[in-house]
Parts: C-alpha cells; structure tokens; sequence
C-alpha cells in the first residue's frame, strides 16, 4: 500500500442543539453526535470514497479534515504534522470542494481565479500558465468572462474546481460533488476526478451514489450515525452482493 | 498580513464598485436626498418668512407718539373706541387675524407724573399671524419705553452692532446641525454595507470559501474594515456635500461661498474625523454582522443604535463651545462629533483630534482583533 497521507485518530464531533431544535427534532438530549470517535486513514494517490445517507456525518468529517471545523476530540495529522497545529501550512496543501459554498456571483470565473491565485501566494507567471489548462481541461474558457452569478449549476461547480486548484493541491476533499448535476456535467466531474488522480493527487470523495463510488472508488468507508460501518477496498466491498446491498445490510442491522 | 489585507479591500471595492444600484443608493442618493430635503425646507421656511401675515392691530386710546410710531412700521393698525374691546377680544377668541392694544384712559399723563400706567395686549396664541403680530407690538412698545423714559438709547443709530464675522456665524449656524447629520448618516451608510458584509456572506455561504484559504484572518477582517470605511466615508462625504450645498437655502445665506470659508485644511481634518468614524463603525457593526445568521438579523440587530448615534450628534445643537475636557474625547462617537463641532466653528484643539483619532484607531483595533478571532469560532461562522 501506497504512503499514508491522512491519519484520523478518535475524532469526534457534535453539536449544541438550541431549545428550538431540540423541539423540533423530538430530542431530549441538548447535543447531536455528528461524528463519533472514528478513525482511518488515507493513502496517497487513490479515490477514497465516503459513503452514507443525508445526516450520517460525511460533510463534517469532510470539514473536520479540511480544517473547518475541530473534533471535540481526536487527531487528524497530515503525514507527521499535526492539524491542530499546522493548520495553515496544511491549507496550503489541499482543496476543499462542496456544493454548500459558494462563488461571489458578481464576478468572472477569471477575476476569482487570479484573486485566490494571489491569496495562496501562487507567482504570477505559474498562475497564468495554471489558469490556462485547468480552465482548458474544465471547459471553463469558453465563459471565463461572465459573472458567475449568469452561469448554470454545472458551470459554476467547475468554475469551484477550478479555484480550488489554483495552489496545486496534493489533497483534493470534495463533499458531493456531483449534487445538482446533469449527465453531462456528472460526466466531466467524474473524468475530472479520474484525472487527478493519474495525476497523482489524493481525493476523499463523499457521496450518496453508489454508481459515483462505482466508477472511481479505490476505497470504501460507509458511515452510518457518525460511525464507520464498513471500511475496506472497492474490490472487498463489491463482493457479497455488491456495494449497495452492503451497505443496505449493515444500514439495517444498526436500525434493528 | 497588508498586503493581503489589501487584496481582499480590493475585491470587496470592486464587488460594490461594480453593482450600479449600491453605487447609486449608498454614494449618490444619502447626498441627493440631504440636498433636496434641506433646500426644500429653506426654500418653504424663507417663503414663510416673506409671505408672513399678521394681524391687524386695534389700538384703544393710543397716545398720538406711539401711533406714529407704529405708522412707520408696515403693521396694520385700526383706532378703536374702548366699548369696541369686547366685541374685539371675542373676535379674537374666534381667531379672527386680529390682536387688541389697550391703553390706559390717562395713560400719558401718568407718564408724565411718573406713574406706572398698564398697557394690555391681546392676542391668540394658536393663529400664527396674531403671535406674530404680538411679537411684533410688544416690541414696538419696548422701545417706545425705553424712547419715553429718555435717560439713554441702545443701538438706535444706524450702525451695524452685530459685529461677528461673517465666517464665525456661518460656523455657529452649520455646526448646530451638522455633526447630527454626518453622524446619522455615516451610520446609516454603515449599517447598510456592514450588515452585508459578513452576514450576508454567511447567508449566501462565500465565506467559507475565503475561511478556507491559509489567510491569516486578521487579513480578511482588516481588508473588509477597510474596505466598508471606504465605502462609508464616502457615503458620508456625499451627505456631506449634499448638506453642504443645501445650507445656504435652509439658512439664507447671501454672500461668500460656503467652501471658500472653510478651506483645504479644514475640509482634510473633516475627512479624516469622518474617516476614524466611518472604519470604527464598520468594525464595530461587522462584529453585530459576523454574530448574525442573516442580513435581516443584522440589521435588526443594529437599526436601534442609529437613535444612540443621532442623540449623540444632537449634542453639538445644545453646547456653545467643544468639550474641553480630554476625557470626552477617550468617548468614541462623542468624540467626533465634538471634534468636527470645533472644527466648524473655528475653535479646535490639536491635542484633542490627535487623541480622537488615537483612541478611535486603538478601539478599532480592538474590535477588529475580536472579530478576527471569532472567524475561527465555528459556532459564530456556521449556523
């Protein structure tokens, strides 16, 4: 197996729920458990694809690894460097994609690649050179001078992308990023993030779609109520009926 | 940390920069609308002043010297016999346009014998032209006394005895009013792009976007302030201007140009006094924004603060000089308006501006290091 690139100890996350919330959610505790004490790893160069239903905990792994948000508890180190501490150094080293944020809609897909260009320090001479293929590779030229605001959902998602890799991550952590999406569009993501990859990025991909973790998964993670139910290789997780059905039995199993 | 402080200023510049309806309501209209509100109101009041009415006078027994008196005036007179008073005073009541002079029967010869004779003076204190008119008899009857008792006159040659400088009484006349103006104003402007600012992003989640990258947050929360004080200062300056223009209607001012009097230096420390208040503002507001989930949660949050301000800039109104003491200027707020007051009517003190734009700076700072530090506080950035 290829270097560790990503160590998750223990983490765990939850949330102060307001009177209004608790009320409304029929709970009587005061706190949710999004994420409790999971732990993993990631390894360089592959697909590791995080699956669950809406509410499982995926987005706040994802953000607890993209430095958003802090785990209550627990580490997440980078290699040898420790999140908590390296914080910036470790932003500089990955991108961070959901269909939750997003662009300034009053402006061009080229002013907000330039402006964040310069945010992670990238040289001028680098950024132009980088800006041309990626928004070759993307599609993006063809509108790179209208407000983001004009642009369809496909359109403003690689415009994201785009952005995203103006400082040449190594690590790119992408939090369903095919939500909202046409064919068309979901066609060129999933050639995008098989693309990264040969080029020897690291991806952690969270979804809801089996066909998604079909077509570009080298590992799986299922999480169910913040925890991780099932965690192996696509190849182990296909056997025995198939990833959905996998995923079914053991969604099942932690209801009964 | 500037340089990248900068480069956010500059993004958030360009985004309003580039919206047409923010160029127009936040720059052009706070100074239009001043403009035409206070030129109006000069035009109206000076219409008032020249299409005044008044009453008629009915005089009862009126000695022949104060009746020639008052037919020097343009005041309308009528003789009338004292059995008249009655119906007279009922006509009045009525608010006839009427006001009802009477003299005692042996009113100069009292006089003359050094008796204390009473004039009475009728009138109706709802009907404007009857106030007016009394206003105007009284005085005649002031002078008339004084005229009649001959030990000595006051100012009854043809001089001019108001001897103020014609730059002094346009500053008593526009420092009075506008310190509140600006105040309220800039905090309006304020309001409007702070409130945006980080509520709004939070509302359309961009902000996260800029969370994410390595800049320090110190960086983001300086290229925002400064680029909202920008904005606000010259929202600000747009009232300014329009207040400006607009006060030689409201006050009649004939004569010298308002910016001939006050000139380059005064008009950059008036900048720079608007300045200080327009970034300490923002960074205050944009910590109200940064705690709110929404716009409309922050402007809600905010709008009650905008009597606070206008009840501060309304102290320049009831004072004759600046504050003296240093502590009032260690009070931000009350310290500009305090400093552009002395400004305006030529009275300020050096170390008192440098010491409101000290503490204005360091409690800017001071707000702005909280802010900077609640950007890493995920309960206040995502809700």
């Amino acid at each position: 197996m290829n270097d560790k690139v990503i160590s998750v100890r223990n983490i765990h996350k939850e949330f102060k729920l307001t009177r209004q919330q608790k009320k409304k959610m029929g709970l009587d505790n005061d706190k949710v458990i999004a994420v409790d004490n999971i732990s993993f790893d990631i390894y360089k160069g592959e697909i590791l694809c995080i699956l669950g239903t809406n509410g499982a905990g995926k987005t706040t792994t994802l953000q607890m690894l993209a430095t958003l948000l802090k785990p209550n508890s627990g580490e997440i180190y980078y290699g040898d460097k420790n999140l908590s501490v390296n914080i910036v150094e470790i932003r500089k080293r990955i991108a961070f994609l959901t269909t939750e944020l997003r662009l300034d809609d009053a402006f061009s897909a080229n002013y907000l690649y330039d402006f964040f260009s310069s945010l992670y320090e990238v040289p001028k001479d680098i950024a132009v050179e980088r800006k041309k293929k990626v928004f070759k590779m993307l599609g993006i030229d063809l509108f790179s001078e209208i407000k983001v605001g004009n642009l369809s959902t496909g359109m403003k998602q690689k415009v994201s992308i785009a952005i995203s890799l103006v400082h040449n991550p190594d690590i790119l952590i992408f939090d369903e990023p095919t939500n909202g999406l046409d064919i068309l569009a979901t066609r060129d993501i999933i050639d995008f993030l098989l693309k990264e990859k040969e080029r020897g990025k690291t991806l952690i991909v969270s979804t809801h779609i089996f066909e998604l973790v079909d077509k570009i998964a080298d590992r799986v993670i299922m999480i169910d109520n913040g925890r991780i139910i099932y965690e192996g290789t696509y190849a182990d997780a296909q056997k025995d009926g198939g990833i959905e059905k996998k995923f079914f039995d053991r969604y099942d199993k932690g209801r009964m | 940390m500037i340089s990248m402080a900068i480069k956010i200023a500059l993004k958030e510049l360009k985004k309003y920069w580039g919206n047409k309806k923010i160029i127009f309501s936040t720059l052009l209209l706070p100074g239009l609308v001043i403009f035409m509100v206070y030129s109006i109101l000069g035009i109206i009041s000076e219409k008032q002043a020249n299409n005044a009415e008044f009453s008629t006078v009915y005089l009862v027994d009126v000695p022949d010297s104060f009746e020639e008196k008052v037919m020097q005036t343009p005041i309308s007179i009528q003789k009338a016999a004292r059995e008249e008073s009655s119906d007279i005073k009922q006509r009045i009541i009525d608010q006839d346009k009427s006001i009802l002079v009477i003299f005692d029967e042996m009113f100069t010869e009292q006089v003359l014998m050094g008796d204390e004779p009473n004039v009475e003076v009728y009138y109706n204190s709802v009907v404007s032209s009857s106030v007016l008119s009394y206003n105007q008899v009284i005085q005649l009857l002031s002078d008339y006394k004084d005229e009649y008792c001959r030990s000595f006159t006051i100012n009854q040659d043809s001089n001019i005895h108001d001897i103020v400088k014609n730059e002094d009484r346009m500053g008593k006349n526009i420092s009075s009013m506008l310190p509140m103006l600006i105040v309220t104003l800039v905090f309006s402007a304020c309001m409007a792009v702070s409130a945006e600012s980080y509520a709004g992003e939070k509302e359309r989640k961009t902000l996260v976007k800029l969370l994410a990258t390595p800049i320090d947050r110190k960086s983001i929360v300086l290229g925002k302030s400064l680029s909202l004080g920008i904005l606000a200062l010259v929202s600000g300056l747009s009232s300014f201007i329009g207040a400006i223009f607009s006060l030689p209607k409201l006050y009649a001012f004939k004569g010298k140009n308002i910016l001939e009097i006050y000139q380059g230096g005064h008009v950059a420390l008036i900048i720079l006094d608007i300045f200080s208040l327009a970034i300490l503002l923002v960074t205050i507001m944009s910590l109200i924004s940064a705690r709110s989930n929404t716009v409309k949660e922050a402007t809600t949050t905010l709008s009650p603060f905008g009597g606070v301000a206008m009840l501060i800039g309304m102290t320049s109104i009831m004072q004759s000089e600046p504050a003296q003491s240093i502590l009032c200027y260690l009070v931000p707020i009350y310290n500009n308006v305090q400093a552009l007051y002395g400004i305006l009517i030529f009275d300020f003190s050096g170390r008192d501006y440098i010491v409101m734009i000290c503490i204005n700076l360091f409690y800017t700072a001071l707000f702005g290091y909280i802010l900077a530090n609640m950007l890493s506080d995920e309960k206040i950035m995502y809700s």
